[in-house]
């Protein structure tokens, strides 16, 4: 929506104001001001409704199955029929934070290799997303693909070679090392993802601050950075879901000493069965703070992941 | 005057930028260092066991049971070594990928390597170091009179490749799949059984496969208890060449020639797969009958479906690993009998599935030491006996030795503390020559193991015939098995 837009449709919902094709419409009409949801027919609205409620139910349903199994004693869970009353327990719980096994180191690894990571992908992304941006040089539209295309790389194809690099300089089992292993598949995207961001802020802005003084850095760290604030944002949290989901890299590049929470809800897989009650509860552990952190943060992820083109408020 | 375009960064200034960052982490790697590998320090002692004391040694295991005994215990291994023991449990494919990237790098990250027969032995069995050399030094624990001890079956499947001399793993889990069946079933419906079928139901391996087939049959019309006779582990998956294997040893049908020999000892070129043999084709389509009269979900099934399904009581028999003991005995108390797998025209066999405990051979030379101290102290007849009793237990033990005790043998009777020991009469008898069924131990078994589980998969979803699933599946293993194996070192 362009600026104009917006001042013609404040114009036309201030009191008193409005425009003739207003008139028309029955008594304090919204005509102009109606959704686009708002103007289509009963039927397609079920529709919508209906497909929505079908969306929901597709993604909510095994998260609600798995936190019910975690609480639920492995009788219910190994039962034939489903159980939906059953006498709920913390074993599965207490469990993951008692012996040999405990989770904790799991969840430190996890927290510092993917906060690393994507505050990490932040700064570089939003260093290297605003020099792309404003950069005048020939065949950027190239580069920027090229940078993009280094995510599609299947992680067979990165594993090796990043291996015996990481071997060479002795980040085998070490969190720095998964933090730079993230770094391979998050960079490109927060680079490519905050130039989409950048690009969009007019550069008259900063052309403004730098009559009033500002250096480059200046107009960069005071004008354009906050300007583009639900862009880090949102980058901050995906790279941040990305690199806490990873298993691939984890599974090469952890060790005893850096395993990560993928890692050990992987090991609950044993060679005479699974245990369900525990996979649920660190299955539970993985997803929610990942889901409070994208709840935390809605507002600006919604207006990152459209890139501006609605507000999200 | 505003510059139009202040704000452009140049190509110039963006090369240079990129080039300043590149060299600047390039840097930083040089700086880190390039790891050089160090040997752990020998201490001067006169106790062999605290010989390197302070030094760390990294395990990486499936997750099974004697590893999560051992986990549970490691502190004991401290105690009497002073070495420190790091436990790694990954699902079997993770830790294959694990193993390989390991020896193909030449490092040794991981000094004690949990060897799978058919994933770890035998591809990386170059990789190994052999456990003869440790165990003849006279400065060490153990010798080479430890390798007796094993059972003879599991010393040779999970301990040897090739040759049959070298010995590079001990034996450290020994999964068996026997016939597990609902005891209270049987002895309620014993005699009319018999009369209906003209046999005595009884299993065992005085049973035919034919007999098994019928007493499924026979479940499915007349017993409300259970929704089905019998289940299997027909995933498309290991599961299911596991399954039809133990049928198809039993017909008289092998995959190479020489079958046995290749599955106790191994080889790198097997010879041309004899799956298309008369009784491999007749095992396939009794396998295919078997399964059509089974639970309808087996085909969903790996071998802990079939085990949830047995335990939920929804199966009255199933072939299954005799590890699953434990979760019947807590689901079904008093009401699960174990027996060997029924025979063939030619025998009854019985799928072992153990692996072993082997050191990585890229170990250095102190570094291997301390790691055979601690295999020698894993597999250790104290320590077998506690992972069978303590509370973490439940591991099966693979010293012959073990199972002669008075608490172990009496174990095997109900009421007991040790529920896997139900099984030891079973799988006790699998562990015979007589008995025993082997896939085989070849390098490249993962890839062929792949093709044989579709090409049957196929068949179970009526896609192909047993005759023409058994012939696609020979020219396939043929064809991977003439690429050969280069062998990782």
């Amino acid at each position: 929506m362009s600026v104009v837009d917006t001042a013609d449709s404040r114009a036309a919902s201030a009191p008193g104001g409005g425009t003739d094709d207003n008139r028309g419409g029955p008594a304090g009409t919204r005509g102009s001001r109606l959704s686009p949801l708002e103007r289509t027919g009963t039927g397609t609205r079920v529709v919508i409704g209906v497909a929505l409620a079908l969306a929901l139910l597709w993604t909510l349903v095994p998260l609600v199955w798995m936190l019910l199994s975690s609480f639920k004693p492995s009788e219910a869970i190994n039962s034939a029929d489903p159980q939906w009353l059953f006498d709920p327990t913390l074993r599965h719980y207490t469990g993951l934070f008692t012996g040999g096994n405990e989770l904790l180191p799991y969840l430190w690894h996890s927290v510092a290799a993917a906060g690393g990571s994507a505050v990490l992908s932040v700064i570089l992304g939003a260093l290297a997303g605003y020099g792309l941006a404003r950069s005048g040089m020939r065949g950027k539209r190239h580069l920027s693909f090229w940078i993009i295309s280094t995510r599609m790389a299947p992680i067979a194809a990165v594993v090796l070679p990043l291996f015996l690099m990481f071997r060479q300089v002795g980040l085998i089992d070490t969190v720095p090392g998964l933090i730079l292993a993230y770094l391979t598949f998050n960079l490109p995207f927060a680079i490519w993802l905050l130039n989409a961001f950048f690009a969009d802020v007019p550069q008259a802005l900063e052309e403004s601050a730098r009559v009033e003084g500002c250096t480059n850095w200046q107009a960069f760290r005071y004008v354009v950075l906050p300007l583009t604030k639900s862009g880090l944002v949102t980058t901050f949290v995906l790279c941040l879901v990305f690199a806490w989901n990873d298993y691939a890299f984890a599974l090469v590049f952890s060790g005893p000493h850096s395993q990560t929470l993928p890692i050990a809800a992987s090991q609950l897989v044993t060679q005479s069965g699974i245990d369900w009650g525990q996979l649920c509860a660190i299955g539970t552990f993985v997803v929610v703070p990942m889901m409070l952190a994208g709840l935390a943060v809605r507002r600006w992820l919604v207006t990152g992941l459209t890139l501006g083109a609605v507000t999200g408020e | 005057m505003v510059d139009p375009k202040p704000a452009a960064v140049s190509r110039r200034r963006l090369l240079t930028g990129t080039l300043a960052g590149g060299a600047a982490i390039a840097g930083g790697g040089v700086l880190s260092g390039c790891s050089t590998r160090q040997d752990v320090r020998r201490r001067d002692t006169a106790d062999p066991w605290r010989q390197f004391a302070g030094c760390t040694l990294n395990f990486v295991s499936e997750n099974t049971a004697p590893t999560s005994a051992i986990a549970a215990d490691a502190q004991r291994f401290t105690e009497l070594t002073g070495i420190h023991i790091n436990i790694v449990t990954l699902e079997l494919s993770a830790l294959v990928q694990k193993v390989a990237l390991d020896l193909a790098s030449g490092q040794s990250q991981y000094q004690v390597l949990y060897a799978d027969s058919y994933q770890v032995l035998a591809p990386y069995a170059e990789g190994l170091v052999d456990l003869r050399e440790p165990a003849g030094d006279p400065s060490l624990p153990g010798d080479t009179s430890r390798f007796d001890e094993f059972v003879p079956l599991q010393m040779d499947v999970s301990g040897r490749f090739g040759d049959g001399e070298r010995v590079l793993a001990l034996p450290y889990d020994c999964a068996t799949m026997i016939w597990q069946y609902r005891k209270d079933l049987f002895e309620t419906y014993h005699d009319r059984m018999a009369a209906d079928l003209g046999f005595d139901p009884t299993p065992g391996p005085q049973r035919t496969w034919e007999e098994y087939f019928r007493i499924a049959k026979w479940f499915n019309d007349n017993v409300d208890e259970v929704a089905y006779g019998t289940g299997h582990q027909a995933k498309q998956h290991d599961s299911l060449m596991c399954d039809f294997s133990n049928v198809l040893f039993a017909h008289g049908g092998q995959y190479f020639p020489d079958g046995e020999r290749v599955g106790r000892y191994g080889a790198v070129d097997p010879g041309p797969c004899q799956l298309d043999s008369d009784a491999a084709l007749e095992a396939a389509e009794f396998y295919r009958r078997l399964l059509s009269v089974a639970d309808p979900a087996s085909r969903t099934w790996d071998w802990t479906g079939v085990g949830a399904a047995f335990a939920a009581g929804r199966v009255a028999m199933c072939p299954n690993w005799h590890e699953f003991a434990a979760d019947n005995e807590r689901a079904l108390p008093g009401k699960v009998g174990y027996a060997a797998l029924p025979s063939g025209p030619v025998k009854s066999a019985n799928m072992y599935g153990g692996a072993g405990i082997a050191v990585n051979g890229n170990t250095a030379p102190n570094e291997r030491k301390a790691a055979w101290l601690f295999l020698n102290w894993a597999t250790s007849r104290r320590t077998q006996l506690r992972n069978l009793t303590g509370e973490v237990g439940g591991a099966t033990p693979t010293l012959s030795s073990i199972y002669q005790l008075p608490e172990v043998r009496g174990a095997q009777q109900r009421p007991t503390d040790m529920p896997t020991m139900l099984t030891a009469p079973a799988v006790r008898r699998a562990w015979q020559p007589e008995y025993s069924g082997m896939r085989p131990k070849i390098p490249m078994w993962s890839e062929c193991d792949t093709a044989i589980y579709t090409e049957l998969s196929r068949m179970l979803a009526g896609d192909a015939t047993s005759a023409q699933a058994m012939r696609d599946t020979t020219e396939q293993v043929d064809r991977i098995v003439s690429r050969g194996w280069v062998a990782a070192r």
